[in-house]
């Protein structure tokens, strides 16, 4: 076996569990952004603060010190209760990033649901829907659409940031790149390689986002012009 | 025929020091078409909001079919849903087809089934002459094609009342008589109807009362020949000759 098979060998193990947090914390995080943008765009006042309050505090703060946080810091004062306590690092890393995907995608979800004209919530208020109905079926298909492109680019940015599993001890890619590199030397290879795989994945990514934003394209809700191709089509 | 389906006794409604309604008080029979005139800021369309508490009243009392529904204990959802309403701005979900339109409060709110729904959703829109655009979105409307789905959307509900807030105020010009023109024959089908309007030609043509707001209050009421004719107040008279100068410079031109 060639230096550069076991190199591509050891990497490959690592793509898997990128892609994996990846999509873990894609879907996460919008399960929770659509939450707290919910609560603070329709909630009543004490759930509006609590959300605003949580973004706040999320993005005032270094998502590494947050990894950190949910990875160190909390199983160590679990473990003064319950001395026998461990986490897997994968699910450390899984939850601490979508708690800090969350808050992010809440404001864009949010900022998709305010540009909805209040006519809209009227007339369905109107014909006797309650507020629950109106999110699902007025507000909520038409901001998902509206906030779509910002999406795409969030999926991006964690594909990326799920790098910062490493520091965790999660054999993601660069961690494996890393692992690899201590062995053979060259990292300058190496680190080209996984730079190249970042970026292939990112426009694949990118490509797929951009073919479903075409998909839910409504004549008067998104414009044509978001949904353009992108580089790979 | 006289069937009382709504009265509204002394409401009253302010926004911080502003008094918009200072206690106004009319009633509906079934199958009566009453317009309401006004100029701007009288309060006539914070009085429709208040019938189905899109804004919440301070003061007085709305009999729905003799319900008092300015109680906290009634099912305000069920009332809307009674109580049909057309905007100014149309206002229809614009990620929904001129058909999903008419159908969503059918499905949602009265929980039909898809077939019966796209059944009755599909005469309505016949009803206002748009089954041919039953599959556009209302980006791809015109103003008074959206209007009409609007209309469409209301009646397709069954509503024991329809309550229009200036319905034709954000149309073009030309496409006024096509909105107009299917609120008549609403009119004529003894659908009850209560409309803040400045068309006064169709307050002539159909209404069988017209309620002249001014400063929160209803400052003239009468049969539209006497208010359009023969207004007995100076405010009445002045607001009328306003709008006919409005009408006759734009005949003019």
């Amino acid at each position: 076996m060639s230096t550069y098979e076991y190199i591509l060998r050891e990497l490959s193990k690592g793509i898997a569990t990128t892609l994996e947090l990846t999509l873990i914390v894609f879907v996460g995080g919008f399960l929770l952004g659509f939450i707290l943008a919910v609560a603070r765009t329709y909630g009543i006042r004490p759930a509006r603060w609590l959300s605003i309050g949580y973004i706040e505090l999320i993005r005032g703060t270094p998502m590494l010190l947050q990894l950190y946080i949910i990875g160190f810091g909390v199983p160590m004062a679990i473990r003064s209760y319950f001395p026998q306590f461990t986490i897997n690092p994968f699910w450390a890393v899984a939850i601490g990033m979508i708690l800090n995907s969350g808050a992010y995608q809440a404001e864009f979800i949010r900022g998709a649901f305010n540009s909805i004209e209040s006519g809209q919530m009227e007339a369905a208020m109107a014909l006797g829907m309650s507020k629950w109905e109106i999110i699902k079926n007025i507000t909520f298909p038409q901001a998902f659409r509206i906030e779509f492109p910002n999406m795409t680019n969030e999926l991006i940015y964690i594909l990326k940031y799920s790098s910062l599993a490493m520091l965790l001890a999660v054999s993601e890619m660069m961690y494996q790149a890393k692992s690899v590199g201590a062995v053979t030397f060259m990292y300058g290879e190496i680190y080209l390689m996984v730079g190249a795989i970042y970026l292939v994945f990112a426009l694949i990514l990118a490509r797929i986002m951009n073919r479903i934003e075409m998909k839910l394209y409504i004549p008067g809700v998104t414009t044509r012009a978001t949904s353009r191709k992108g580089l790979l089509g | 025929m006289s069937e009382e389906i709504l009265k509204i006794v002394d409401l009253k409604k302010r926004f911080g020091k502003n008094e918009v309604l200072r206690g106004v008080s009319f009633s509906i029979n079934k199958g009566q078409t009453k317009v309401v005139i006004g100029p701007s800021g009288a309060g006539k369309s914070t009085m429709l909001r208040c019938i189905n508490r899109l804004v919440e009243p301070d003061g007085g009392k709305i009999y729905f079919n003799g319900v008092d529904i300015t109680s906290k204990k009634v099912n305000i959802m069920e009332v809307r849903s009674k109580i049909g309403f057309v905007f100014q701005h149309f206002n229809l979900f614009k990620h929904l087809t001129a058909l999903e339109n008419v159908k969503i409060g059918l499905k949602i709110v009265k929980k039909m089934s898809d077939k019966e729904a796209t059944e009755r959703a599909y005469k309505a829109l016949e009803n206002v002459k748009l089954s041919d655009c039953a599959h556009k979105y209302p980006a791809q409307l015109s103003g008074g094609q959206q209007q009409r789905v609007a209309i469409a959307r209301a009646l397709a509900m069954d509503p024991e009342i329809i309550l229009f807030d200036e319905p034709t105020s954000a149309l073009d010009p030309e496409l006024v008589g096509e909105v107009l023109d299917v609120m008549k024959s609403l009119s004529k089908k003894h659908v009850t109807m209560l409309v803040v309007t400045h068309e006064i030609g169709f307050a002539l043509g159909v209404a069988d009362e017209i309620l002249f707001f001014y400063k929160g209050i209803i400052w003239e009421r009468g049969e539209p020949n006497k208010i359009i004719y023969n207004p007995q107040k100076k405010e009445t008279k002045d607001f009328l000759k306003r709008i006919f100068e409005l009408y006759s410079r734009g005949e003019a031109e």
